[in-house]
């Protein structure tokens, strides 16, 4: 799954540093955790641009959404706000 | 009832149920489906087998292969070629001979598996196709029969539950329709013996407390990622515009 998707940063000084110069009302950015890693985007992305701009191919793909699972048929429609938390992993067929 | 031997041989378990007596009876006469007797099957079976669930229905169509070993701990060197559903009934068996093991072959949702299903209290999904996965999570469906679906390759894996009463989600609300989809298997991806164990530990669990009635009522999935150690759960809800969920529906017009 981490392979396909790149790496947001994850320096903590960075992060600050970040936070310091570029609050989200300002510049139009929302900082998300995406994966386990911080991550800013554009206000007002949803689900289905942020997994478009950062996975190869979202076939298999399960989403959660503040620990709740979003549906595909609702990816477009579900906005990201700051502080939110995604978590997406692929289906596997094996057991 | 339960036997002297019975009191002595669950006397461990029965000390953490609440309602002890009871809960090892109830135990006893709990039927379970379990789907395919791989790295998650063959292990979830003996958990079971060893709690004293009195008959569980085994489904499995290959045979055990040396590739097997290292994950699928029901099967020894001598087992190879052997059918593995025959197996494991045998070994299981042994481990407890008072509780009912059927092995059969390849689940195909014909009506002869629908009966079983519907004979059940519990389906566990251990299977190695999405193919067999989506057909099992129509059937339960069908029959409203709580699936408990495992999955797992590299480090990884996760546990769906789903209660599949008139409100639940399915498979296809948490993952898409996935039916015809050719997944990574393990033999392409790899996998790890003790990932797979994890996840069947998982499963397990998830069935003893739904048999004794302590699990909630709401569908969830849980993520383990056996690289940095850590697991998640995650709500799981009915998706309004489910295309499998309609197609159950459509079936259930036409049946009436």
């Amino acid at each position: 799954m981490n392979s396909s998707i790149s790496q947001p940063e994850t320096d903590v000084a960075k992060e600050n540093a970040l936070q310091i110069s570029m609050p989200s009302d300002s510049t139009g950015t929302i900082k998300i955790r995406f994966n386990n890693q911080i991550m800013h985007c554009p206000q007002n992305i949803t689900v289905s641009e942020l997994l478009q701009r950062e996975l190869d191919n979202s076939l298999g793909v399960a989403v959660a959404l503040n620990y709740i699972v979003v549906p595909q048929t609702q990816w477009t429609s579900s906005v990201l706000y700051e502080n939110d938390i995604l978590d997406c992993f692929m289906a596997i067929a094996g057991g | 009832m339960l036997t002297a031997n019975e009191k002595k041989r669950y006397c461990r378990q029965m000390v953490y149920f609440e309602k002890s007596f009871e809960s090892q009876v109830r135990l006893g006469h709990s039927h379970v489906v379990v789907v395919g007797l791989g790295g998650l099957g063959s292990l979830v079976c003996q958990y079971l087998a060893a709690a004293g669930v009195g008959e569980i229905t085994l489904y499995d169509h290959d045979k055990v292969e040396w590739s097997n070993l290292p994950r699928q701990l029901l099967y020894t060197e001598a087992d190879v070629g052997c059918w593995k559903s025959d197996i494991a009934k045998q070994k299981l068996s042994a481990m407890n001979g008072t509780i009912k093991i059927t092995p059969r072959r390849r689940f195909e949702g014909n009506e002869e598996d629908l009966y079983q299903l519907e004979q059940c209290h519990l389906v566990i999904d251990c299977s190695d196709n999405f193919t067999t996965r989506y057909n099992l999570n129509q059937c339960c469906m069908q029959v409203n029969k709580t699936l408990i679906s495992g999955a797992a390759n590299r480090a990884s894996g996760y546990v769906i539950k789903l209660t599949m009463s008139n409100t639940s989600a399915c498979l296809g609300c948490v993952l898409g329709d996935l039916s015809t989809f050719d997944g990574a298997r393990c033999h392409e991806q790899g996998i790890l013996g003790p990932i797979t164990g994890s996840i069947a530990s998982f499963q397990s669990n998830i069935a003893l407390r739904t048999l004794l009635a302590q699990e909630p009522l709401e569908d969830y999935l849980i993520n383990f990622d056996g690289e940095d150690l850590l697991s998640y759960r995650y709500q799981c809800l009915r998706d309004p515009h489910c295309t499998l969920h309609s197609t159950q529906d459509e079936s259930f017009l036409y049946a009436t």
